[in-house]
């Protein structure tokens, strides 16, 4: 076995002993599947509240004609809560419509009929359904004031000066927007979340324990010693990106997201484009994890450089789902950012040029390489004194 | 054989070693003596290819410690100050370790394990992970994985360091054993007690500079004292640091 080999194997088996390292290799990238899963509930459960809105109404006895209307209008109306003002305050229900004797005779009389809704407009989540119910409510009004009018020989549509539409391309479709390009952001993170303990505990956690001096001391350069570590924290890494995978393979085909209109499927193609993507990036964050193990003091100051270095893949990724990119050789060249876009476009299923993944791939390759050269430079017996 | 010749190390402003020269022969324990941070480690360092000198130079056997450091650390076992475990690793996982690092098959390793086991009395924690060992099994774990290689050139820098009265002893006794042996033991140390009992030479080390190099009789007569500790101090020029 060649020393390379050798200290391979013993990082491999010494952090498969290592119940942390094991635990974080394995089970966060499961994190991202499980998000997804409850992400989709929440769009749908919001979805299917706005469409068949449920509104407890006090006083349902005072306005047949009004509560006969909401329901063929999709409103389901329920009982009310014995203290509609607590309940609203609570949280309990979102909204209580109230109605009250003199409703019936007002609206004989011609008179604005009174209407109260119990709400708490502080409450966002409470806040589309006021909206649904007050447009409801303006509606029904609109009907019966135009009904007058038509009765007294004048066009309703008099009273109507203008027109408003309301396009609304807000939070729901930026969530779904965001659900999508979660996706690879998960697996760009696994690729790093992976190897992270591997990565301190064979440099920083060498020096800290007092191994590395021993270890120094065996026939077997210390460019050796880097690369043979580098290659073990790449395989955590690549462990967590292909359970990463493997999860969002099983989780996204069983899920219907086309019950909340977004086209989320991850056909076999997707996913060995995804392992060919992101194994060049598993390189690079352990070279890059690696060498910050190497110049880092502790492993505490490792820990905490690494929890920052995270963030480095993120930003492309948020970048590209805000601003969606067409893939450009150069833009491609860029390690992480190339990745997300790439990705982005593999997820849409749309086709991607073999010469823009040669390019991501070669450039990180390069990184790799470099990163690993310096943490070589730097790895040895100055890492003892200071 | 170990032979340093004025050799010069700075670590930035701090002029470690100036001009330090000393010759451990074969078959002998040689001592090196100084307060702690006179340069002891340094040295040491030095001569196991793990530093290169700034000036000077620093031979094992003959061969040059800066022209083929990885050739020098095949020819020494060397045990440094900091000798740390994996707690997750079995003892005997760690020599076998350190073997294969030397390129050791693994028939070979086995029956080097044997012998070290036998000899170091570490059976009964040989298949357990070394967390919660004690400083004795501790150390026996990490000279065992420095001797695996069967070097003829030893260092072992103050290889007693925090070890009990019986720990000290087997110590001592596995270094006459390595003398016996024929092998080149260099002894680190700030102990004199500890010198005066093992070594057959003796090289004192203070504020990076060898003050003297020579048998424990002869530095008595050097210096003029009846007492080896007198004449420690004595060739040190100061008692601080010393034990």
């Amino acid at each position: 076995m060649s020393a390379f080999a050798v200290v391979f194997k013993k990082e491999c088996v010494d952090n498969l002993r290592d119940r942390r390292a094991l635990s974080t290799a394995l089970l966060m990238p499961l994190l991202g599947p499980l998000m997804l899963v409850g992400v989709f509930f929440a769009i749908k459960d919001a979805e299917e509240k706005s469409r068949a809105p449920q509104i407890p109404v006090v006083g349902a006895e005072h306005a047949p004609e009004l509560v006969r209307w909401l329901g063929q209008q999709g409103v389901e109306i329920q009982a009310p809560p014995a203290d509609p003002e607590a309940a609203v305050r609570d949280g309990k229900v979102d909204v209580v419509l109230r109605l009250d004797a003199s409703f019936g005779e007002a609206l004989r009389a011609g008179a604005p009929a009174p209407v109260a809704i119990v709400c708490d407009p502080s409450r966002h989540n409470a806040a589309p359904l006021l909206g649904r119910t007050e447009g409801l409510l303006r509606q029904y009004g609109q009907t019966i004031g135009a009904l007058r009018l038509m009765v007294r020989g004048v066009d309703p549509l008099l009273v109507n000066a203008i027109a408003v539409e309301r396009i609304d391309v807000g939070s729901k479709d930026a969530k779904k927007a965001l659900l999508l390009a979660s996706l690879p952001l998960f697996l760009l993170m696994a690729c790093f979340l992976g190897g992270t303990y591997v990565a301190i505990d064979v440099t920083a956690g060498e020096r800290e324990r007092g191994t590395l001096e021993p270890l120094l001391l065996n026939p077997v350069s210390p460019r050796v010693l880097v690369l043979a570590k580098t290659a073990a924290t790449a395989l955590f890494g690549l462990a967590s990106l292909a359970v990463g995978l493997a999860a969002f393979a099983v989780v996204v085909p069983s899920i219907p997201f086309e019950q909340i209109g977004l086209d989320l499927r991850l056909a076999p193609r997707v996913v060995v484009g995804y392992a060919a993507l992101f194994l060049p990036t598993a390189l690079v964050a352990a070279a890059l994890q690696v060498l910050v193990g190497v110049i880092s003091k502790n492993t505490k100051t490792a820990q905490a450089s690494l929890g920052f270095i995270i963030l480095v893949p993120v930003l492309p990724g948020v970048i590209v789902s805000l601003f969606p990119q067409q893939p450009s050789l150069l833009s491609c060249a860029v390690p992480f950012l190339g990745e997300s876009i790439l990705a982005m476009r593999l997820l849409r299923g749309e086709e991607i040029e073999v010469l823009h993944w040669l390019a991501n791939a070669g450039a990180q390759m390069l990184l790799a390489g470099v990163l690993t050269m310096v943490a070589a430079r730097l790895f040895g017996a100055r890492m003892l004194s200071g | 054989m170990i032979e340093l010749k004025n050799v010069e190390k700075r670590f930035g402003a701090v002029h470690a070693l100036r001009g330090v020269s000393f010759a451990a022969h074969d078959g002998a324990i040689t001592g090196v003596l100084g307060p702690n941070g006179a340069g002891k480690t340094t040295s040491l360092r030095i001569a196991a290819g793990l530093l290169p000198p700034d000036d000077g130079t620093a031979t094992v056997d003959g061969t040059d410690t800066s022209a083929d450091p990885l050739g020098v650390r095949r020819a020494i076992g060397a045990l440094p100050h900091s000798h740390g475990l994996y707690a997750r690793m079995t003892a005997r996982e760690h020599v076998a370790y350190f073997g294969r690092l030397h390129g050791l098959a693994s028939d070979v390793i086995s029956a080097r394990l044997d012998h070290l086991s036998e000899v170091l009395e570490m059976r009964d924690f040989l298949d357990r992970r070394t967390e919660g060992f004690s400083q004795g099994q501790k150390l026996k774990v990490a000279i065992a994985r420095v001797l695996v290689h069967e070097p003829k050139n030893i260092i072992l820098d103050e290889p007693t360091a925090g070890l009990d009265v019986k720990g000290t002893r087997a110590m001592r006794a596995l270094v006459q054993r390595l003398k016996a042996d024929g092998r080149c033991v260099v002894f680190s140390s700030h102990v004199m007690q500890e010198v005066a009992a093992l070594c057959d030479e003796v090289v004192v080390i203070a504020a990076g500079r060898v003050t003297a190099q020579a048998t424990l009789e002869d530095l008595k007569a050097m210096t003029g004292k009846e007492q080896l500790e007198d004449a420690f101090v004595a060739a040190v020029g100061t008692d601080e640091g010393l034990a």
